[in-house]
């Protein structure tokens, strides 16, 4: 089958203002000294000197921009005790501190207090736990609560203390160790503003999976899906960029302007790609074949879901009514916590609630394919990957899986088998690639 | 007694419980599983081992995770646990949730009882116990809804006393092991351990009964070097029998299926759920559950002075995130506390060449003065 | 006769100017490894004679040939011999043995004999196993660190490499060494991996240039070494502050005549490895003869 060009395609223009905002993150992390926290914690941002620094795009981006670095931060943690299959974001995180040096040799900026994302994977658990053993520091647990099946009022009530405690305790405890003092109005201003992105988020998420051809391609979305989530930048500026998106992608999906002019095949994935070698996806566009994402990718605006009337829109999320009294600093963690203590983003529908959730998801995004990177160190993106696998082939997607080490972590990835696989899947399926 | 063959004959045990009582098996994978409550139903809970096998139809359904997890998969899918009438798994090791996963979502048994039992990771919070205690309640009136059998305070009295009983014989037997020339070994002490695990614990605390005078009865071993193992859960003795045909003992383990499954006992209150959360919640902590203050650190530290160890081996199962990610603050306490420790990475088989290598020459590290390692001394000692 | 590209040669040598009739104390040592087996014979502490021979089938066969290699026409025979240690993964085919040794106190000793007492840090790179072994200042071995599984930091790695790529293994180090900067290393958790993927890395890439040949070759030098440096480090230092250092640092076994794998180790340590008269392959028989 042929590949030529079938819609018109053009850069986007929110592409500039997300590297500005991408780089001044950047540089945030590498300048600041003073109070910088490390995991998910929306609340942090409502403390006027708080930094928030997660390690997943720090990890990602050590190894997408200086893999030497990556590969000594990886070894200076596997020679310390963690093991060498250890998720690379950690590895090369964590690693950095060991070797007391970010990439450019200027001394690692010492983190004042240490937050651990809780058990959305069991090494994002864990890893904040060193920061604190190496340089003694705060740091404050929580938990990732979890139980499959549906939910269960019996099992909320205690969970949902436990999580609202988990939350609350760093606050005060911020407060009374710093001495900053918390601010229940920023912390509302956050919430509403990251309501906003999430409305504009599920919308872009709706234009790319009804739209033929997709405005988007997820290789896009990459580019700036972290912000304002992992790479925490100012709220105000977050919500204005994230409309702008949206409204950038409305206007090319109402236009018929493509993100792929030689859209063919839709494929999908699952949890995040290899963040060093993202080349694939523009491969596979030599075949047609646009990328949509994965359940992960799309979290941000909530995992979507078939209705019962068979229009698409958002897993009951159990978010407090628009207008609930937030008078105290609890009832604040309260709503921003929601009503059922079960985190519902994508690794946990996955894993937990519904294995078979992204047969749904593939049916949504109107995919023809799934490529499912199995990889070798990385539980909370690798545990379900097979199973899912199968359940996809039995609802007639073409599957394709490719092996590696971890998102953040190169070591096993061979870049030159992963192409083989491709052409291999695609010419099997009849495309042949154009090369411009 | 040989308690090896009560671990390989584990099915055939409790599919005999089964003929002989009428009643239901409950197949268990997380160390921090309440088999009180189970035992308290009527249901004989029994501890989901892996084995050595070829491993030749899980791939279909998992990808990497260590070993064991892995042969669990393989054993479920080839049916080895068909006789199993419920499965059950605690928050904790996400692999071994997967093998959980898999053995329902294979439903190779339709009518296959599940239940997943949320027991925080976060093990420090003041919420954390009525979380626990909320969590067992509705275990409890799960089981009751499965059984059909209501489970009174009698109930959980009696469960609680069988298996505090039992812990304390293990225990005892731990207890022996501190003397400088045991008379029981590492490999058969985590025989014992894992047949304590898929057995009817009264029968099992009969069993004991017997075998303590006659391990007290025992003449002294001769001198070995005593060695700690630390790490991932393993199924087998091989390691340990490797170890003394070296000349050298695991005198004690900090294993999650070794002495970590019976080291703390449940204070009764009258509260008993609240007992129960309290004792699983306070046990000694395995990685995932030590993820606030650092506990575990400092609890090998106090095995190592108190069972007198030489040194320790610190095994990591391949693909054991949680121990890949916890080591960090073993290998510290070791140093800062002078203790030699020799590390290495472990999968379901041992290669003997390789492990022999490592132990044998460790070993000799470890022996001041030498003098049993041939010509060693004489060139690199006092002489 | 088809070339063997991922052998070293093999070698022996037998002193003219010992009479080892004169002797009081003749001793040997015999490292019998998976892919070379070694003899070194002393007469009263004096280095005598040591083969250096490649392992083909039968360990029991290479085991009597290398002590016939060492004596050459000397007329010594092994029951002449009053003190016989054997060490590596094939040690039980010596029958003649008098004593069994452990390979990590064997390269240690051997490695002190060959570098000199200053050596406190020895790494081992032999066949199947790789052994960093830290020294105290006296004779006691303080620290051991050996590779956990996968083939990548291990010599029949290059062995198998050399041949798949027919480069002899004499060469390839030197080759990978004219690189103008390393390029990223294969796999170093599986040998599978990392053998794929250096093949394929002689084809062009995708909206890239293609590795030189050279290039190809310290992709995975690079590799064996970055597995090789995670066994070094975890050698603890004995005191849990002290920064640890490798100045004093020998290599034993086979890849230690590899520059491209040492080089780049010496890289990484900021050291300069010591240098011998005597082939690194001979160090466990060394010190097994020394020990014996």
């Amino acid at each position: 089958m042929a590949t030529k060009q079938l819609w018109e395609t053009r850069p986007l223009e929110f592409w500039n203002k997300a590297k500005e905002l991408r780089a001044g993150w950047q540089k945030s992390i590498e300048s600041v000294e003073n109070v910088v926290g490390q995991g998910n914690c929306m609340w942090a941002s409502a403390f006027p000197a708080v930094t928030v620094i997660e390690d997943n795009p720090v990890g990602a981006m050590m190894q997408n921009k200086n893999e030497p670095y990556a590969r000594k931060a990886r070894l200076a943690s596997e020679i310390r005790g963690w093991g060498r299959e250890i998720c690379g974001y950690q590895g090369n995180c964590w690693g950095g501190q060991f070797l007391g040096y970010i990439e450019d040799g200027t001394p690692w900026p010492r983190r004042r207090m240490v937050v651990p994302m809780p058990c959305v994977c069991d090494q994002h658990a864990k890893r904040g736990q060193q920061a604190r053993d190496f340089e003694n520091m705060p740091q404050w647990m929580a938990d990732m609560v979890i139980y499959p099946g549906p939910f269960d009022e019996e099992r909320n009530e205690a969970l949902l203390e436990h999580k609202i405690y988990c939350s609350l305790r760093p606050i005060n405890d911020v407060e009374r160790i710093f001495g900053q003092r918390f601010s229940e109005d920023r912390m509302k201003e956050i919430m509403e503003g990251n309501k906003l992105v999430r409305e504009y988020a599920k919308e872009i998420t709706y234009l790319m999976a009804q739209t033929i051809p997709s405005p988007l391609s997820v290789k896009d979305l990459y580019s700036v899906y972290t912000i304002g989530g992992l790479t925490k930048v100012d709220p105000e500026a977050t919500v204005a960029f994230w409309k702008m998106v949206r409204d950038e992608v409305k206007w090319r999906a109402d236009n018929h302007i493509a993100a792929v002019g030689n859209e063919r095949f839709r494929w999908i994935e699952a949890h995040p790609p290899s963040w060093h070698y993202m080349k694939y996806y523009r491969y596979m566009e030599e075949y047609g074949a646009i990328c949509l994402g994965s359940q992960y990718a799309h979290m941000m605006g909530g995992a979507p879901e078939f209705k019962p009337d068979g229009s698409i829109g958002v897993r009951e999320n159990s978010q407090y009514p628009d207008g609930t009294e937030m008078s105290t600093r609890e009832d604040i963690i309260r709503v921003s916590q929601g009503k059922e203590a079960r985190s519902l983003n994508a690794f946990k529908i996955d894993e937990y609630i519904r294995r078979d959730a992204i047969v749904e998801f593939a049916k949504i995004m109107q995919a023809d394919g799934a490529l499912l990177a199995i990889w070798r160190h990385g539980v909370g993106c690798t545990l379900t990957r097979k199973e899912q696998g199968m359940y996809l082939k039995e609802a007639g997607v073409n599957v394709m899986h490719y092996e590696g080490s971890q998102p953040g972590d190169r070591t096993d990835l061979d870049e030159k088998r992963l192409l083989d696989q491709l052409d291999t899947w695609m010419q099997g399926l009849g495309f042949r690639r154009q090369v411009n | 007694m040989d308690f090896k063959a009560l671990v390989e004959n584990r099915h055939e045990y409790a599919k005999a419980w089964k003929a002989k009582t009428g009643g239901k098996v409950l197949g268990w994978f997380e160390p921090y599983f309440p088999e009180e409550v189970a035992y308290a139903a009527g249901v004989l809970p029994v501890r989901v081992l892996a084995k050595h096998e070829p491993d030749d139809v899980s791939d279909k359904w998992i990808y990497a995770s260590c070993y064991p997890v892995r042969d669990m998969v393989n054993q479920f899918l080839k049916g080895r646990y068909d006789y199993m009438d419920g499965l059950v798994n605690v928050e904790g090791c996400q692999w071994m949730y997967n093998a959980f996963e898999v053995a329902v979502n294979n439903k190779r048994k339709p009518d296959l009882f599940d239940h997943y039992f949320f027991l925080p990771d976060h093990t420090d919070a003041p919420t954390s116990k009525h979380v626990t205690r909320s969590e067992l309640n509705v275990f409890k009136g799960k089981m009751e809804e499965w059984t059909g059998k209501k489970i009174t305070d009698a109930d959980l009295d009696k469960a609680i006393e069988v298996y505090n009983k039992n812990r304390l014989l293990l225990k005892q037997i731990s207890e022996l092991r501190r003397m400088e020339k045991p008379v029981i070994h590492g490999a058969e002490m985590m025989n014992i351990v894992l047949a304590d695990q898929v057995m009817d614990k009264a029968e099992m605390n009969e069993i004991l009964e017997k075998f303590i005078p006659e391990l007290e009865a025992r003449e002294p071993g001769k001198d070995r070097i005593r060695l700690m193992l630390i790490g991932s859960e393993t199924f087998d003795t091989e390691l340990e029998e490797l170890v003394e045909a070296l000349g050298g003992d695991v005198v004690v383990d900090e294993l999650d299926n070794g002495t970590g499954y019976y080291w703390n006992n449940i204070i009764p209150q009258k509260d008993r759920l609240m007992a129960i959360g309290l004792k699983y919640l306070g046990r000694p902590k395995n990685p995932i559950k030590d993820n606030n203050w650092r506990r575990r650190p400092q609890h090998i530290f106090e095995l190592a002075e108190d069972y007198n160890v030489d040194g320790a081996l610190v095994v990591k199962q391949i693909y054991c995130h949680l121990h890949g990610t916890d080591n960090y603050a073993v290998w510290k306490i070791l140093r800062e506390r002078y203790i030699p420790y020799h590390f290495f990475e472990r999968d379901m088989l041992l290669p003997v060449e390789d492990t022999t290598l490592r132990l044998e020459s460790f070993m000799n590290m470890l022996k001041p003065g030498i003098n049993h390692l041939a010509g060693w001394h004489k060139v690199f000692g006092e002489d | 006769m088809v070339q063997k590209f991922g052998k070293w040669p093999e070698s022996c040598w037998t002193s003219d100017k010992i009479d080892w009739k004169a002797a009081k104390a003749i001793t040997a040592g015999v490292d019998l490894g998976t892919g070379s087996a070694q003899c070194a014979i002393f007469c009263d502490g004096e280095l005598f004679g040591w083969s250096n021979l490649r392992v083909g089938a039968s360990f029991k066969q290479i085991a009597e040939e290398v002590i016939i290699h060492a004596v050459g026409n000397s007329g010594l025979t092994a029951d002449k011999i009053g003190v016989i240690g054997a060490t590596g993964f094939a040690r039980d085919n010596a029958a003649y043995a008098t004593k069994k040794l452990d390979e990590v106190h064997c390269h240690a000793k051997g490695a002190r004999y060959m570098y000199g007492p200053s050596v406190t840090t020895v790494v081992d790179l032999g066949g199947q196993t790789m052994k960093a072994i830290r020294l105290y200042e006296w004779d006691r071995v303080r620290d051991i660190a050996i590779n956990d599984k996968c083939a990548t930091g291990q010599g029949r790695n290059i062995e198998q490499m050399c041949e798949l790529l027919q480069v002899p293994i004499t060469e390839i180090g030197e080759k990978s060494l004219d690189v103008k900067g390393d390029p990223e290393p294969v796999s170093t958790t599986c040998y599978n991996f990392a053998r794929t993927e250096t093949m394929g890395q002689f084809r062009p890439e995708f909206r890239a240039e293609p590795l030189t040949e050279n290039e190809v070759y310290a992709t995975h030098m690079l590799a064996v070494a970055w597995r090789m440096l995670g066994a070094i480090g975890k050698m603890q230092p004995l005191d849990p502050g002290e920064i640890m250092v490798y100045e004093d640092l020998g290599f034993t076994g086979g890849l230690a005549k590899n520059p491209g794998i040492t080089k780049r180790i010496e890289k990484e340590l900021r050291v300069t490895a010591l240098t011998s008269e005597y082939d690194p392959m001979l160090a466990g028989a060394i010190g097994a003869a020394l020990l014996a």
